[in-house]
C-alpha cells in the first residue's frame, strides 16, 4: 500500500520537471534531444556518453560529469542524484543565481534562489520582485558612487600625466646640467692634479714612519671598536624594546611563569616598578615612556672615559686628519732638512677617509688653517692646492647629486605607468606616501600608502611598524582590477614569540581615501579595509555582467 | 614607488626556549600535598607491618540497628586509637542491588562535608524493601539478586565490607586496613601528656595513635605550596580508604587523565607513574599526553573488569583525591583513595555485566539528555573569530567551498574587556543580526560565558551578583574573593548559593523582564560554552581558588572544589532551557565536570597540543569519559596549541568525525586552519570526512538516544563489546559506535600507510569496515 502511495505522490512533480530546470542560460541550447532511430537521445556535455532524453533530469545520475541532472530534482528523492553539481535559479525579476546541487531540496530556501526553484514548489516563496528591486537599488547606489569616485580618479590620472611631463622636462634639464658639470669636473681635476703632484714623493717617504703606521692601525682598531659598540647599543635597545612591550602586553599572572620571570628580571635590571603594581595603582602612565634607569656607572678608573665622553669625543678622534698630524709632528720633532714643498694635504688622505671627507671638510679646513698660521712657510702652497682640491670635490659632489636626481626621476617615470607600480594609468601616483589612519580606541592604525604601516598606541608609548609596502595582490595578475584591491605591507616589527607584523590592506572604490576597519585575523597579521577613488573605474569600463 | 627594503632597525630573533610546556612546578605532587603524604605514609606503614596490621576501626555490634522495612542498617563505629571519637556507619542496599556505605563522624568538633552525593545523584535512591540483613556475631550479611548469588558481608571487627558474587570477592572496602577518617581536633591539644593523664599510665607511654597515624602531625594546620599558604582552619580531616578488586585484573574510569584506558599501576613494582592518579579539577597549561596528573574534570567512578564479571565503585567525594593503583600478582587490583575532606560515601555497583554497571550508575547520577540534532554536527571554533564580518566571512567560505558545518563559535574576545555577555561593539556592532545570519539556514552559534566576573561596577552581571551577595568569599568569610583571570581582577559567582540560581537564569532571557539587565543581544538558540570552571584562577594556588575560600553555608572551597564546575554548567543548562516555553534542548559545553555532569551537556578534553601523542590520547580520554557516564565528549580537532601539518589535521578530522562531540578549535597564536584553507588533496579529503559525519548523523543520533535511555557509552571500548575476550581488555585505540556494530580505528601515527585492527574471535560476523572514501589517497 505505502509504496504505491509514495509513487503516486512523486509522479506529478517529477513529471512536471522541465528538462532545462536548473540549466544556466548559456547552456540551455545544449539541452535539446537528438533523434537516434526511434527514440530521442541526448549526449552528456562532456561527450562521454549518449543517454535517453528521458534520462535527463530524471533524478538518476547517468553522466560522469553530472550534466544529465542539472535540476538536481527539487521534487525528487531528497538528495541530488549527481553530487558536486551546480544548480541554476532563473530568479525572474532579479538576476540568476547558482548554488551547489547539494543545497537543492534540502528543506532550506537558499538566498541565491529568490524564485524558490531550489525546493519543491510551494515550499519557498518567490521573493524575486523585492529582492530584485533591492538589488537594483544597490546597483544604482554603487553606480553613483563609482561615477563620483571615477571623477576623482580621473584627476589622479591627470596628475600622473602632469607628473610625467614634469619628470620628463626635469630629466632633460638634468641631462644638460650633467653635461655642464662633467666639463667643470674635468677642468678642476686638471688644476688640482698639477698643484698636488709636486711633493707626493716626499710625503710617501714620511708615511713610512712606524709612528704613522701605528697611528693608522690604532685608527682602524678604534673605528672597529666603535662599530661593534654601536651594534651592541642597538641590540641592547632592541632587546629593551622587546622586553618593554612584553612587560606592558603580557597577561599578568597567566600560567606561564617563564614570562613572569622574564618580566620581573627585566624590571629589576631596568629599575622599573612591577607592572602589576603600576596597573593596580591605576597610574596608567604609558610604561614605555618610563625610561629604564641608566645603569650605575661602574667606578670610573682614573682617566678613563665614561659613556657620554666616549660618544662625544670618539668621533672627534676618529675624524682627525693623520696626514696633517704627520706634518705637524715633523715640524715639532725635527727641523725639516729640506724645505718642505707645499702640498695639498687633502690629496693624500688615506683612501678609507675619502668618503667622509665631504662632511668633515669644514673642520679639517679649520684645522689646516690653524696649522697654516703656525707654519707660515708651508701655508700658501698648501692652501692653493687645497682649494683646488676642494673645488674639484665640490664639483664632483654636485655632479653625483645631479646624476642621482636624474636616476630618481627616471625611476619615477618608469614606476608611473607601470602596472606593478602606480598602475597602468598612473592613478596611484597621487596617493604615493599619503597617510591614512583609523582610531580603534586602544590604537591608531596608520598606513602611508606605498610606504609604511604603523600601530600607534593612543595612551602613549612606542609605536610599532606593521610593515613596509612590498606588493600588490599576489593572487592576481598585474593590470587586472583585482590586482589593485590589495596591498601587502610586510616585515614589520617582530612579534614576541610570533611572526613579523604584516598588513593586508583591502581596498574598494569609494569617494574618499579612508581606512574603515582593522582586524588582527591571526597573531600580528592585520587586515585593514579601506576605500579610495583610485579604484573607482569609469562606468564605461564595466563589462556587462548583470545583463547576462 | 618605494619598494620595501630592510629598514635601519636591527631585527633580532629572540631565541627563547621553544618548549613552553607543562609546568610540573605549578601543580602539587603527592609529596607536596600534606594529606596525600599522610595517606601514602599510612599505606607504607601497613605494608611494612604485613599481616600484623589491623584496622583500628570496628563496629559496636550492640549498636547495630536494622531499618524496619528496608534493607538498611546503622551502627556505631569506634576507632581503637581514638576511643572517645564517635563514628556512625549506614549501609543500604538499593532496589537495583547497588550498595551504599556511608560513614561520618558524629558529635565531632565540626561537621564533615556530606553533600557531594546530593549534587551528583539524580535523586535519593530507593532502598530495597525485600532484602533482609542477617546479623551474626561477627558480621551482618545480605544475600540477593535474581540468582541469589550476590552477597554483601559487613564484618564488625575490624570493619570490612565485601561484595561477593557467585562466592567470589568482587569489591572489598578496608580489606587492607587503610580506612582512616581523621576526626576534628583542636589545635591546642598537647600531645602525649593528655593521653597519659587520661590513661593514668607511666610517663614513657607514647601516643597510641602513632603506630597508625605516625608521629609528625604532618601539615595538619597549615600548608604552603610555592608562594601560597593554605590556612586549614579545620585542621586535619582527610579520609583514606582502600578498595580492592581481588578478582579483576583491569580497572578503568576515574576520568580525567591523559593515560591508558586500562589504568596502569601507580605503586608496586610495575608502577608506570610515581604519583597516584589525582582528581582535582585543574587548568593545566599544555598538559602531558601520558601522566596521572589531574586535569579539568573529576569523576570518582572506577570500573573493574574480568571475564567473569564487571563491577564498579562510585566514591562520592568532592575534595582533592589521590588514587593509588597496584595490580597484584593474583590478577587483582588494589586501590587506595586518599581525600582531603568529606564523609565516606561509597556506592558499590554489582554489575555483573558492563551494561548492568552502566545502568546502575545511570540510575544514580542520570544520563546524558538527547542533544539537539545540530549539536552532533560539525562545530567550527577558533580563539577568535574577531568580528561579525569575520564570522560571516568564515560562514561564506564554508558555503562556497561546500563544506558542511552547523555551528560557529565565539571565544572570549567577543566580550568587551572579557565581560561576558557584553559585546565588543567595535568588532561586533550587530551581534543579533550576525547571529541571525548564522541561524538563517538553521545553523547555530555558541558563545562563551566563563565563571569569572570582571570586578567593574559598570558590568551589570558583576554589579548585581555583588549586590546580591552571591560571590565566593575569601578565607575571612567576609566580602568578595578577588582573583586574576582573563578580565584582570575578577570575582566568582558561588553557585552553591541558592540566590545565584534565579539570578543566573534571569541573565539569559533574550527579552528583558522587569527592566533587569539580561542578554537581549542574543537569541534563544545560542549555545553556551562554559570554560575555566575548574575554576581557573591565574594567580591562585595550582591556577585555581585557594582552598580556604568560603562558599555558601560556610563550606570551604576544599570541600566542594570538584563539584564547583558542574554547578556552573548545571545552571547554564537550566538558564538556557528557561529562555523559551516550552524549552528547546539547550547546548552547553563545559571544561570542568563531575559525576552527574552528563545531565548538563558536552565536555571536551581541554587545551590539548597539536601533536600525534595528544591526538592518540584524546581518543582514550573520550573513551574514559564515556565510562565515567559522560559520553558527549571530544577533543579539539587539530590540537588547541600549535600549527598541525596537513596530514595531521586530516587524521585529526577523522578522529573528530568519529567522536561524539566534533569541534575544530585553535589557539589565538595559531595560523588559521579552517578546512577550506587546506591545499588539495587534503581539502577534498576533509570535505569527504565532514560529509561522512553528516551522512552518519542518524547513527550518532541513535547512539545518543540509547545513552539517554540506559547510560551506555556512545564510544564503546573493546572490552565492553567482548567482555570475555581477555586479550581485548587493554585495547583503547579502537572502539565501537553505540550499538551500530561500527568499529572505528583512527590512525594517529605520522606517515602511516597501514594499520591493524584487533578482532575478537567471534567478531567477524559483526564486522563492518568503515573507511572515509577518499582517505586512500593519503596512503
Amino acid at each position: 500500500m505505502y509504496p504505491w502511495l509514495l509513487l503516486a505522490l512523486a509522479l506529478p512533480s517529477s513529471a512536471a520537471l522541465d528538462k532545462t530546470h536548473g540549466v544556466p542560460p548559456s547552456l540551455v541550447s545544449k539541452y535539446v534531444p537528438s533523434t537516434t532511430g526511434a527514440h530521442q537521445t541526448w549526449t552528456c556535455l562532456d561527450g562521454s556518453k549518449q543517454i535517453s532524453w528521458s534520462a535527463v533530469n530524471d533524478d538518476y545520475c547517468d553522466c560522469a560529469d553530472g550534466s544529465d541532472e542539472p535540476g538536481a530534482s527539487p521534487g525528487g528523492s531528497g538528495t541530488s542524484a549527481c553530487p558536486h553539481n551546480k544548480f541554476y535559479c532563473r530568479n525572474e525579476g532579479h538576476i540568476g543565481g547558482v548554488i551547489q546541487s547539494s543545497r537543492v531540496n534540502d528543506g532550506l530556501c537558499e538566498q541565491e534562489c529568490c524564485d524558490g526553484s531550489d525546493e519543491p514548489s510551494g515550499v519557498c516563496p518567490n521573493t524575486c520582485q523585492e529582492v530584485g528591486a533591492e538589488h537594483r537599488k544597490e546597483v544604482e547606489a554603487e553606480r553613483k558612487l563609482r561615477k563620483t569616485g571615477s571623477k576623482i580618479r580621473s584627476t589622479y590620472i591627470a596628475y600622473a600625466h602632469k607628473e610625467k611631463k614634469r619628470l620628463e622636462a626635469l630629466a632633460i634639464d638634468l641631462a644638460k646640467e650633467i653635461e655642464v658639470r662633467e666639463k667643470e669636473v674635468e677642468k678642476l681635476r686638471d688644476i688640482a692634479e698639477r698643484a698636488e703632484s709636486i711633493s707626493a714623493a716626499e710625503l710617501e717617504r714620511k708615511k713610512q714612519s712606524p709612528l704613522y703606521q701605528s697611528l693608522l692601525a690604532h685608527h682602524t682598531a678604534l673605528k672597529s671598536l666603535q662599530k661593534e659598540h654601536k651594534k651592541h647599543l642597538e641590540r641592547e635597545k632592541a632587546l629593551g624594546d622587546i622586553l618593554n612591550s612584553l612587560r606592558a602586553g603580557y597577561n599578568p599572572n597567566y600560567q606561564d611563569m617563564a614570562v613572569l620571570e622574564a618580566v620581573r628580571g627585566w624590571e629589576s635590571l631596568a629599575g622599573l616598578p612591577h607592572i602589576n603594581d603600576v596597573r593596580k595603582d591605576d597610574t596608567e602612565t604609558g610604561t614605555a615612556t618610563e625610561k629604564p634607569k641608566t645603569e650605575e656607572e661602574e667606578d670610573e678608573e682614573e682617566g678613563f672615559w665614561n659613556a657620554a665622553k666616549i660618544e662625544k669625543e670618539l668621533d672627534k678622534i676618529l675624524k682627525a686628519d693623520h696626514v696633517s698630524l704627520l706634518l705637524e709632528h715633523d715640524q715639532i720633532i725635527g727641523p725639516a732638512s729640506t724645505h718642505s714643498l707645499l702640498f695639498d694635504i687633502s690629496a693624500y688622505l688615506p683612501d678609507a677617509l675619502i668618503p667622509s671627507y665631504h662632511s668633515f671638510r669644514d673642520s679639517i679646513v679649520s684645522v689646516l688653517t690653524i696649522f697654516g698660521i703656525g707654519h707660515g712657510d708651508t701655508r700658501d702652497a698648501s692652501a692653493e692646492s687645497n682649494s683646488a682640491r676642494k673645488a674639484l670635490s665640490d664639483a664632483e659632489h654636485s655632479l653625483k647629486m645631479t646624476r642621482d636626481e636624474t636616476q630618481d626621476a627616471n625611476q619615477d617615470l618608469l614606476d608611473l605607468f607601470d602596472p606593478e607600480g602606480f598602475g597602468v594609468e598612473g592613478e596611484w601616483k597621487k596617493l604615493d606616501d599619503l597617510c591614512l589612519s583609523k582610531d580603534t580606541g586602544e590604537y591608531t592604525y596608520e598606513v602611508c600608502l606605498f610606504n609604511e604601516a604603523k600601530q600607534i598606541p593612543n595612551k602613549g608609548g612606542s609605536s610599532f611598524s606593521l610593515g613596509k609596502f612590498s606588493s600588490w595582490n599576489k593572487v592576481a595578475q598585474p593590470g587586472e582590477p583585482e590586482y589593485y584591491t590589495r596591498q601587502h605591507y610586510t616585515l614589520g616589527a617582530k612579534c614576541w614569540n610570533g611572526p613579523h607584523r604584516s598588513v593586508e590592506l583591502v581596498l574598494a572604490c569609494g569617494t574618499e581615501n579612508a581606512l574603515l576597519t582593522v582586524a588582527e585575523l591571526e597573531k600580528c597579521e592585520y587586515q585593514i579595509t579601506g576605500t579610495t577613488p583610485a579604484l573607482c573605474r569609469p562606468l564605461e569600463d564595466e563589462r556587462p555582467k548583470d545583463e547576462l | 614607488m618605494r619598494p620595501s627594503g630592510f629598514s635601519g632597525t636591527l631585527l633580532l630573533l629572540l631565541l627563547l626556549p621553544a618548549t613552553l610546556a607543562f609546568k610540573a612546578s605549578d601543580f602539587k605532587t603527592c609529596s607536596e600535598s600534606g594529606f596525600c603524604r599522610r595517606g601514602r605514609a599510612l599505606a607504607s606503614r601497613a605494608q611494612e607491618s604485613g599481616t600484623s596490621w589491623n584496622s583500628p576501626y570496628s563496629i559496636e555490634p550492640s549498636s547495630l540497628s536494622l531499618a524496619p522495612h528496608q534493607a538498611a542498617f546503622t551502627a556505631d563505629v569506634k576507632s581503637s586509637i581514638y576511643p572517645s571519637v564517635k563514628f556512625n556507619l549506614d549501609v543500604r542496599i538499593h532496589e537495583d542491588g547497588g550498595v551504599r556505605v556511608r560513614m561520618d563522624e558524629v558529635d565531632g568538633l565540626r561537621k564533615r562535608y556530606d553533600q557531594a552525593a546530593q549534587w551528583a545523584l539524580l535523586e535519593e535512591p530507593s532502598i530495597h524493601r525485600d532484602i533482609r540483613w542477617t546479623v551474626g556475631k561477627a558480621n551482618a550479611k545480605a544475600v540477593y539478586g535474581p540468582k541469589k548469588d550476590i552477597e554483601v558481608v559487613v564484618n564488625f571487627n575490624p570493619l570490612k565490607v565485601t561484595l561477593f558474587q557467585g562466592g567470589k570477592e568482587q569489591v572489598v572496602l578496608n580489606g587492607r586496613g587503610l580506612l582512616h577518617m581523621e576526626h576534628f581536633r583542636t589545635k591546642e591539644v598537647s600531645q602525649p601528656e593528655e593521653h597519659i593523664e587520661a590513661e593514668g599510665q607511666t610517663v614513657l607511654q607514647v601516643d597510641p595513635a602513632v603506630w597508625f597515624e605516625g608521629d609528625s602531625q604532618d601539615a595538619w594546620w597549615e600548608e604552603t605550596f610555592s608562594s601560597w599558604t593554605d590556612s586549614k582552619p579545620k585542621g586535619p580531616e582527610s579520609l583514606s580508604l582502600d578498595i580492592t578488586f581481588p578478582n579483576h585484573a583491569h580497572v578503568y574510569g576515574i576520568p580525567q587523565h591523559a593515560t591508558d584506558l586500562s589504568l596502569p599501576s601507580t605503586s608496586g613494582p610495575d608502577a608506570r607513574y610515581t604519583d597516584p592518579f589525582r582528581l582535582y579539577n585543574a587548568d593545566v597549561f599544555e598538559y602531558l599526553a601520558d601522566s596521572p596528573v589531574s586535569l579539568y574534570g573529576s569523576i570518582p567512578l572506577m570500573h573493574a573488569h574480568s571475564p567473569q564479571s564487571t563491577v564498579a565503585v562510585f566514591n562520592a567525594l568532592a575534595s582533592e583525591t589521590w588514587i593509588d593503583i597496584a595490580h597484584t600478582d593474583k590478577k587483582g587490583v588494589e586501590t587506595h583513595w586518599i581525600s582531603e575532606s568529606g564523609i565516606l560515601d561509597v556506592f558499590l555497583l554489582p554489575g555483573p555485566t558492563p551494561e548492568d554497571v552502566f545502568a546502575q550508575y545511570a540510575r544514580l547520577t542520570g544520563t546524558a539528555p538527547l542533544p539537539a540534532h545540530w549539536a552532533l554536527a560539525y562545530h567550527q571554533c577558533r580563539w577568535n573569530y574577531v568580528s561579525s564580518d569575520d564570522v560571516r566571512g568564515v560562514q561564506k567560505r564554508f558555503d562556497e567551498e561546500d563544506f558542511p558545518v552547523d555551528v560557529f563559535w565565539l571565544d572570549i574576545e567577543y566580550a568587551e574587556d572579557h565581560k561576558y555577555f557584553m559585546w565588543n561593539k567595535k568588532t561586533f556592532p550587530d551581534p543579533v543580526e550576525m547571529t541571525k545570519d548564522v541561524e538563517a539556514i538553521e545553523r547555530k552559534m555558541v558563545v562563551i560565558v566563563d565563571p569569572h566576573l570582571k570586578r567593574a561596577n559598570d558590568y551589570p552581571v558583576y554589579k548585581r551578583a555583588s549586590d546580591l551577595g552571591i560571590l565566593v568569599k575569601p578565607k575571612s568569610g567576609e566580602g568578595e574573593y578577588e582573583g586574576w583571570c582573563w578580565p584582570g581582577s575578577s570575582s566568582w559567582i558561588d553557585f552553591f548559593h541558592p540566590g545565584s540560581w534565579d539570578f543566573w537564569t534571569s541573565l539569559f532571557k533574550t527579552k528583558s523582564i522587569d527592566e533587569q539587565w539580561s542578554w537581549t543581544e542574543s537569541t534563544d538558540n545560542v549555545g553556551i560554552w562554559n570554560d575555566m570552571n575548574e575554576p581557573s584562577v591565574f594567580n591562585g594556588p595550582e591556577i585555581t581558588m585557594p582552598k580556604d575560600n568560603v562558599h555558601y553555608d560556610g563550606w570551604e572551597h576544599r570541600d566542594v572544589h570538584n563539584i564547583n564546575g558542574m554547578l556552573f554548567a548545571n545552571h547554564t543548562y537550566q538558564a538556557s532551557a528557561a529562555r523559551t516555553d516550552p524549552p528547546r534542548r539547550p547546548f552547553v559545553l563545559t571544561r570542568a565536570f563531575y559525576a552527574g555532569s552528563q545531565r548538563f551537556g558536552a565536555m571536551w578534553t581541554g587545551d590539548n597540543l597539536g601533536t600525534w601523542e595528544h591526538m592518540a590520547v584524546g581518543i582514550k580520554m573520550v573513551l574514559a569519559n564515556g565510562l565515567g557516564g559522560m559520553p558527549f565528549a571530544g577533543s579539539d580537532v587539530g590540537g588547541f596549541f600549535g600549527n598541525p601539518e596537513p596530514e595531521m589535521l586530516v587524521r585529526w578530522y577523522v578522529v573528530g568525525a568519529f567522536s561524539p562531540f566534533f569541534r575544530a578549535h585553535a589557539h589565538i597564536d595559531t595560523k588559521r586552519r579552517e578546512p577550506y584553507l587546506l591545499d588539495e588533496p587534503y581539502k577534498s579529503i576533509v570535505r569527504d570526512i565532514l560529509r561522512l559525519r553528516y551522512s552518519m548523523l542518524p547513527v550518532w543520533y541513535t547512539a545518543f538516544r540509547e545513552t539517554s535511555a540506559n547510560g551506555m557509552p556512545i564510544l564503546r571500548p573493546q572490552y565492553m563489546m567482548f567482555p570475555k575476550d581477555v586479550a581485548g581488555f587493554g585495547i583503547d585505540d579502537q572502539y565501537y559506535i553505540g550499538s551500530s556494530g561500527l568499529l572505528v580505528k583512527p590512525v594517529t601515527e605520522k606517515g602511516a600507510k597501514e594499520t591493524s585492527i584487533y578482532i575478537a574471535e567471534d567478531q567477524v560476523r559483526l564486522l563492518r569496515l568503515l573507511h572515509p572514501p577518499r582517505l586512500p589517497r593519503l596512503l
